[in-house]
């Protein structure tokens, strides 16, 4: 996965970091992984920057009634209260694997 | 409803905060430097023990303390070498032990910890019954409180009905974690349907709840 990551700070952090992770949302305790984390090396207070990560073969991203599995990315820096989140969907489709018994949005449903 | 949009996930409830009935978190604060830092809190299972300890984690660690989490529950009951490693990697003084559940230890494995915290700076458990630390809080809940926490995770007032909410209450004995996940059930069961089995329960609106905060703290 490539993108490009921007920020806009007040002050020069000490430092800034790009995490890939996922978490499980449901009923029973929350699990959650960080897979990777990359380092910006001395980071100007306005900036933009290239970032390439490796996805793992699993888990994809799923949603169910009882549990759903979500990845993101997160941008945050040392001493910066406000980390940026962006969901994203691990898929072999166009969306997260759909278990049985969770119902189709009602926009996807056959009339 | 999916999981992913349940307001009652617990991703959603371990994000509410703590809510002080008889007291307040400064007063806390001051028994506990009372005690010589070394306290329980000791309440029923739901009733916002671990809750309150993470409040009091956030506050040690502004107060200078690098906080150490233990846990223990029904699945792991017994103080292991790896934990016994983790405390000693710490300068004890300068460390304020969070511990968990410290009811599930058997009475040696209680002696254990106490020894190998002796010197520590700070020591917090949370227990269902009176042990060896003094009480520093007992947590307890109320309908009212049941209610207060359906509201935020809904975001709205009023959210379900009191009779709704007392029986809720009674049903779990005050354990009000057991009572929202009667919740998540029912509001994923009423979307999924599309027609709630009893209009007067129904649940009037949705707001997402705030993850952000939670997930920063577990990843950094």
């Amino acid at each position: 996965m490539t993108g490009h990551v921007s920020w806009d700070l007040a002050e020069t952090p000490k430092n800034m970091f790009l995490r890939l992770f996922w978490y499980t949302r449901g009923k029973g305790t929350q699990d959650l992984a960080v897979v990777e984390e990359l380092l910006f090396d001395a980071p100007r207070a306005r900036e933009r920057r290239p970032f390439r990560l490796r996805l793992p073969e699993r888990p994809y991203s799923f949603t169910g009634n009882l549990i759903a599995l979500i990845w993101a990315l997160e941008l945050g820096g040392e001493g910066i209260q406000q980390a940026v989140q962006q969901e994203i969907v691990v898929s072999p489709h166009d969306s997260a694997v759909r278990l049985a018994g969770d119902p189709l949005p009602e926009h996807e449903r056959p009339q | 409803m999916n999981a992913r949009n349940n307001p009652f996930s617990s991703g959603c409830i371990d994000s509410l905060p703590y809510h002080f009935m008889d007291t307040n978190r400064e007063e806390l604060l001051l028994r506990l430097a009372a005690l010589n830092c070394r306290a329980a809190i000791v309440g029923p299972e739901g009733s916002g023990k671990t809750t309150l300890l993470a409040e009091l984690g956030r506050q040690l660690e502004k107060a200078g303390y690098r906080v150490v989490n233990l846990r223990f529950d029904r699945q792991r009951r017994s103080l292991t070498g790896k934990m016994i490693r983790k405390i000693r990697r710490e300068k004890p003084t300068a460390a304020a032990f969070l511990i968990d559940g410290v009811e599930q230890l058997s009475r040696f494995s209680r002696m254990r910890l106490r020894f190998h915290l002796r010197r520590a700076g700070a020591v917090v458990v949370t227990s269902h019954g009176l042990g060896w630390l003094p009480v520093l809080v007992f947590t307890r809940t109320s309908p009212e409180l049941l209610s207060l926490l359906v509201d935020r995770l809904l975001g709205v007032s009023g959210a379900l009905p009191a009779e709704r909410i007392r029986r809720l209450y009674r049903k779990y004995n005050g354990n009000i974690r057991l009572g929202l996940r009667e919740l998540y059930d029912e509001f994923t069961s009423s979307q999924n349907s599309g027609s709630p089995a009893d209009p007067e329960e129904t649940i009037p609106s949705l707001r997402l709840c705030r993850k952000d905060d939670d997930f920063r703290k577990e990843l950094s």
